[in-house]
């Protein structure tokens, strides 16, 4: 059981001495297994919620718990898979040697943990094994970053806005296999995006976020069957979910009338 | 090693030329072939003193080498270290070394332990500053990685930071390499220790001008050929760079 609470969470910055409110008093529950969704506008903390529950920042108040234990400790566990925006591959390792880098600090694969090469292949970047970072396109980057995040088999997967370089086409081919992963190995995931198609297509749960400070606008329970399938994307309920999730992005601004164009 | 010969060559070349158009007399600065007539003839003993100089400066720039690579991650990891310690070090670096001889001396007696003291102050000070802007320079991305994936100080140390670094290390090595030979002489010069420095030194009071730049060409086909060999071993190390 690896659910994640986020009780009445506030994260405060420090910027040229005086106090940034990222985070106002959030709280979110990720039920165990459950792939969630947050999206907002930048600069609502979306990336400072993911490095919270990662133990990269701590809350200057409020409590998360990970399967409840602190974060520092499900890190510690090597429990945490994380995704960051750019790749962030060492440059001088090859995809396999990347793809291992969490083996090598665990000390080993955890429980039936999925071997490298396996992952290679899940990802589709077989014959690729030996090719350094700098040889491989944006996508592939991200791949190689993914299979990285699951060789720990992590109990919760956390991906910030992972495909936001990609175009189109591969990043709903990589939402796919993203999704057959994760259902697959049956990780919590929580995915940071800005764009509400993905946000819907992915997600048991989509919450919404506003900026200044940043704070939960409110959640949509997605109640489109699993697995998702491509032609979704065209169905009324999908619509209807989308716009459920404009509205609350966009609030009043979606009823106000058109400015009139200046001749 | 078509770096040394071109080197050597154009060295030789330019000598030769030099002597001939201005008819330098060979006391102040004799024909290459002088020299290497005297470098046949001694090249016993120029081989046994170049033994000493190199195993030296070798040593000692090992020891510069770990002793920067320490400093460096301590100071780049601890605040407070660093404002306690940083000041002594860059003091020391500032002493002349001609004015604290007597107490190296002194304290590590005339033989290789001097050596190693002389070029440990000269060449540890570039790699120590080059490493720090290294380890300082590591990607935040990369760090917060190690972090989340539960890994400590060390591993990160060895897998992350010091990789990021090494072409910084690398600059600062290429250029504490090169003045590791002369440092290893000029400790030489002030303990009377044997090697390439000392055979300079009585090569000039006998007035053996050919032995004299036997000796000098030797020592600084060495200072090349370190340089070139770290430049080769750091392209080996740094080829992701490309
Ligand atoms: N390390 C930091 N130091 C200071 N301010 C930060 C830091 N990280 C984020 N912030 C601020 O917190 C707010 C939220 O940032 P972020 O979480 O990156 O937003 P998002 O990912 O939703 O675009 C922004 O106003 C940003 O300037
Ligand atoms: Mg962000």
């Amino acid at each position: 059981m690896t659910d994640i609470t986020i009780d009445h969470v506030t994260k405060n910055f420090a910027i040229d001495g005086r106090s940034v409110t990222a985070i106002d008093d959030i709280s979110l529950k990720f039920p165990s297994g459950s792939f969630s969704a947050l999206i907002g506008p930048s600069g609502c903390g979306k990336s400072t919620l993911l490095r919270l529950v990662a133990d990269i920042l701590a809350p200057s108040a409020g409590k998360i718990t990970i399967g409840g234990t602190p974060p520092d400790e499900a890190r510690r566990r090597h429990e945490i898979g994380f995704v960051f925006q750019d790749a962030s591959l060492l440059p001088w390792r090859s995809v396999m040697d990347n793809i291992a880098l969490p083996l090598e600090i665990a000390g080993g694969p955890i429980g039936d943990g999925p071997r490298p090469e396996t992952l290679i292949r899940l990802v589709g970047l077989s014959g690729f094994e030996n090719a350094k970072p700098a040889q491989l396109s944006g996508g592939m980057q991200q791949r190689v970053s993914i299979a990285r995040a699951l060789v720990l088999r992590p109990k919760i997967l956390l991906l910030d806005e992972p495909f936001g370089a990609l175009d189109e086409i591969t990043r709903q081919r990589m939402n796919m296999e993203l999704l057959r992963i994760w259902q697959e190995t049956g990780t919590t995931a929580i995915l940071v995006t800005h764009t509400i198609g993905e946000a819907v297509f992915m997600a048991d749960q989509v919450h919404v976020l506003a900026a200044h400070p940043g704070r939960l606008v409110t959640t949509i329970d997605v109640d489109l069957p699993r697995p998702r399938a491509l032609a979704m994307l065209q169905t009324p309920a999908f619509n209807h979910l989308e716009n459920a999730v404009r509205a609350a992005l966009f609030g009043d601004e979606l009823k106000a009338e058109p400015e009139p164009a200046h001749g | 090693m078509v770096g040394p010969v071109v080197f050597v060559v154009v060295l030789l070349a330019l000598w030769k030329l030099a002597v001939t158009a201005f008819a330098v007399p060979p006391y102040i600065m004799p024909p290459p072939e002088a020299a290497w007539t005297a470098f046949l003839k001694e090249a016993d003993k120029i081989g046994y003193a170049l033994f000493f100089t190199l195993r030296n400066a070798a040593a000692g720039l090992l020891v510069a080498f770990v002793l920067a690579i320490v400093l460096a991650a301590i100071f780049v990891s601890s605040r407070k270290v660093t404002h306690a310690v940083l000041p002594i070090v860059i003091g020391l670096r500032t002493a002349p070394v001609l004015a604290i001889a007597p107490i190296l001396i002194m304290i590590f007696g005339r033989g290789i332990g001097t050596a190693i003291a002389v070029v440990v102050i000269v060449s540890f000070f570039p790699i120590m500053v080059n490493a720090m802007k290294g380890f300082s320079s590591t990607r935040k991305n990369a760090l917060e990685l190690m972090h989340v994936l539960g890994a400590g100080w060390f591993k990160t140390f060895i897998k992350v930071r010091l990789p990021f670094a090494l072409p910084f290390i690398f600059a600062g090595l290429r250029s504490a390499a090169t003045s590791a030979i002369l440092s290893a002489m000029l400790a030489e010069w002030l303990s009377g220790a044997p090697g390439l420095g000392t055979l300079i030194l009585d090569a000039s009071s006998y007035r053996k001008t050919g032995l004299l730049w036997a000796a000098v060409i030797v020592s600084m086909i060495m200072a090349y050929t370190i340089y070139w060999l770290t430049t080769a071993v750091e392209k080996r190390l740094t080829a992701w760079r490309n």
